[in-house]
């Protein structure tokens, strides 16, 4: 049986200006792979719509899992929403780069999973015998997370 | 009369702070999550959100915090931080923002967070007896009362941060 101990609650991330949207979702991946969350199966769903005056809206969603021991897994589900997303051309020294302008929203969490057996024994064993370890995974989630957030913000060089 | 869940200390529109001018964001932040982390508090920056204006920037920050005091009562501090017409300025050399700036904090007691006692409509009922006649007090005088003051003491370090006027309550 599955079970999910929540680790950070749903934290949003909003920055309504300019981003290099495909450089991002390269820089992205490469950061969840060099941490070990990438798979290939990661991205559940990905949907993008053209909307009127040319702009466009794209929403997908990735599952980063990390298998931390044979019982416990770290999950970072992550929901992007970006809308109105239009090319624009920006002169940065002598060369004009084209980058995306609009509304990127990501909406994520973190959880830790587990699997295996249930019941009075088991929890017993996590209560008193491995119990220092789960605060131990708990914590490592914890900041990952928020080095991936923060990293998120330097990328999108958000003002804070 | 006091149900379980969510219980206001104070008017559930929080208190603010408000001020126009310049400040060290970064440290301000830090300040507040070394506050909690201090209090035993568990951080959450639930929110960050920032808007590129025609007069600078816009800003909004979502902090969470929550302490479990025992196994039926938790304490919520959450912050609220808008921040419009925000720019960088340098002074002696030093980087630090300019904005107007509002920071709302409410915070909150959470009765029963591990809901034992939801279960069925007799053991809410003995809740809500619970609540209000046996443990009112304690709720009234220990709970809120220690809640108030460290929500005052974050406020207070909030305000001296920013270079405000602080009131300190009490002895």
């Amino acid at each position: 049986m599955i079970k999910k101990v929540i680790v950070v609650p749903s934290t949003r991330f909003r920055h309504v200006g300019i981003l290099d949207l495909t450089e991002f979702y390269r820089w992205l991946k490469r950061w969840l792979e060099f941490n070990g969350y990438w798979t290939n199966s990661n991205e559940k769903q990905y949907i993008e719509t053209m909307l009127p005056g040319g702009a466009k809206k794209i929403e997908f969603t990735w599952e980063c899992r990390k298998q931390k021991s044979p019982d416990f897994t770290y999950v970072i589900p992550i929901t992007f929403g970006f809308i109105g997303i239009k090319d624009v051309e920006i002169q940065r020294g002598d060369k004009k780069i084209k980058l995306q302008r609009g509304d990127f929203d990501i909406r994520m969490r973190a959880y830790l999973e587990k699997t295996g057996d249930t019941g009075a024994l088991r929890e017993l064993y996590e209560r008193y015998i491995i119990k220092k370890r789960i605060d131990e995974y708990k914590l490592d989630l914890y900041d990952k997370f928020y080095k991936l957030i923060e990293d998120m913000k330097e990328f999108a060089n958000v003002y804070t | 009369m006091i149900t379980r869940g969510q219980n206001f200390i104070m008017h559930n529109t929080g208190i603010k702070i408000q001020q126009k001018g310049i400040y060290d964001l970064k440290d301000l932040l830090k300040t507040i999550q070394v506050f909690f982390e201090e209090k035993k508090y568990t951080f959450q920056l639930s929110e960050t959100q920032d808007k590129a204006r025609d007069k600078g920037y816009e800003l909004i920050i979502g902090m969470k915090s929550d302490r479990d005091v025992d196994d039926y009562v938790r304490f919520h501090i959450d912050i609220h931080m808008l921040i419009i017409e925000m720019e960088k300025v340098k002074v002696k050399n030093k980087n630090l923002d300019r904005g107007n700036m509002d920071i709302n904090f409410k915070a909150y007691l959470y009765l029963d967070y591990k809901n034992r006692w939801n279960k069925n409509f007799m053991s809410r009922f003995l809740n809500l007896i619970y609540n209000n006649y046996i443990i009112k007090t304690k709720i009234k005088t220990e709970y809120e009362r220690n809640l108030y003051i460290d929500l005052i003491d974050l406020h207070n370090l909030v305000k001296e941060r920013l270079g405000l006027y602080t009131h300190y309550y009490g002895a």
